[in-house]
């Protein structure tokens, strides 16, 4: 009897905490996150333009995934947006590639990635048993495995900024003077999806004061 | 570290209970203080322990304890300097600590058996310590095993001839290693008792 009761009281204690173990964020776009980082020794107020491309590059492992111009759009019309709040002007075009110093050049490049990863798995993991001797109830159940699987996709914005004048003419690179990125998971509404980035990226904004121009 | 408890666990046998011994299981709350309330601050309701006294004098037993002791804290989305200096992390976090105290305990009671009896005692040994940070969609979870020690103070109430009412009022304190800062919270632990 003693036994018994000493075994009902320790499972009550160890399932009434495993039962109310913390399970942290419910919905996906408490997972959001928004990372900015910039080049300390950078004048930001030194510059005046910029170019973006009129598109996002996209990387995925999703065969299937086609790129959803009007969100390309709402994207790089709120980036725009933002740089002219902080007194960036837009260049359509770059005036002369050979020349990286042309003063019809832009100051700055900007380019935009989107990164769409699908995730799946499985595993098996163990249920039901007791993991103490005697063993009480289910008359020496031991339990067993169960499979399992998941799929989860998680989309990725990065904004890279980098000085075009100080880039490298042959392999078309630039030294990056700041990087914007929001990062979660991708749900099922696509408007709830670009709501989220346009929230990230006006928070990307918000958190890199030093995006200022004095031209 | 397994080492030193495998070792301390073997005295155990050494000493002859020749004045009584109890088991006991205890539901505990725990505050964290110091270091670990600057990770997590709220009270932890999540927690138990098993408890193992075994008496050499009348006064003076030794025994043994081993519990789980689970903190957590959601933190609403906050602007965080990222460890370079150069940059920022804007998001929720969610943080966790999972705390699997190991210890050798040896307490001193007031009073007489059969009566209510007050103790205070030391406890000694190693922590198993999950500290979890959760980020977005990433997770950053060191591991470690620490040396600490517990002062503990309490009381053993008689129900009947064999059962207990017991509650102890502990600081648990374990030293910082590798990737965790030291360990601090007090534990109040009530729950039954039997010869």
């Amino acid at each position: 009897m003693k036994i018994l009761l000493t075994n009902l009281f320790l499972s009550i204690l160890f399932l009434g905490i495993y039962g109310c173990y913390p399970k942290g964020p419910e919905y996906i776009q408490e997972l959001d996150l928004v990372l900015t980082q910039y080049a300390p020794d950078y004048d930001f107020g030194a510059q005046n333009t910029y170019f973006m491309p009129d598109s996002i590059s996209w990387q995925t492992n999703d065969r299937n995934f086609v790129p959803d111009e009007s969100f390309e759009r709402e994207v790089l019309k709120q980036i725009e947006s933002q740089m002219n709040a902080r007194g960036y002007t837009r260049l359509d075009s770059i005036a002369d590639t050979t020349d990286l110093q042309n003063p019809n050049n832009p100051d700055m490049v900007m380019i935009v990635t989107g990164i769409y990863s699908e995730n799946t798995g499985g595993g098996w993991v163990p249920v039901g048993g007791c993991w103490w001797y005697p063993c009480w109830g289910w008359g020496g159940w031991y339990g067993g495995w169960v499979p399992y699987t998941y799929s989860f996709t998680t989309g990725t914005v990065v904004m890279d900024l980098g000085d075009f004048r100080e880039g490298d003419e042959i392999t078309r690179t630039f030294p990056l003077s700041w990087e914007g990125l929001m990062n979660g998971l991708a749900g099922s509404s696509s408007s709830s999806n670009q709501d989220r980035i346009e929230s990230g990226i006006n928070q990307a904004f918000l958190q890199s004061p030093y995006l200022q121009s004095n031209q | 570290m397994k080492k030193l408890l495998f070792s301390l666990a073997l005295l155990l046998p050494i000493f002859s209970f020749s004045q009584g011994s109890y088991f006991g299981m205890s539901y505990q709350v725990s505050l964290p203080v110091g270091n670990t309330a600057d990770y997590i601050s709220t009270v932890s309701g999540r927690g138990f322990g098993i408890d193992y006294k075994g008496f050499v004098t009348p006064e003076v037993a030794i025994g043994g304890m081993i519990g789980w002791n689970v903190f957590y804290e959601a933190i609403d989305a906050e602007l965080y300097d990222i460890p370079s200096g150069n940059g920022s992390a804007y998001g929720q976090q969610w943080r966790y600590i999972n705390s699997f105290p190991f210890l050798l305990t040896a307490d001193y009671f007031l009073g007489d058996y059969g009566d209510k009896r007050f103790f205070a005692g030391l406890g000694l040994g190693a922590y198993r310590v999950y500290q979890r940070l959760d980020m977005g969609i990433y997770t950053y979870e060191p591991r470690e095993w620490m040396f600490g020690l517990a002062p503990q103070v309490g009381v053993l109430v008689p129900m009947n001839r064999d059962a207990y009412f017991h509650t102890t009022l502990r600081f648990n304190y374990g030293f910082e290693s590798g990737d965790i800062d030291a360990l601090s919270y007090l534990t109040l632990a009530a729950g039954f008792a039997w010869n």
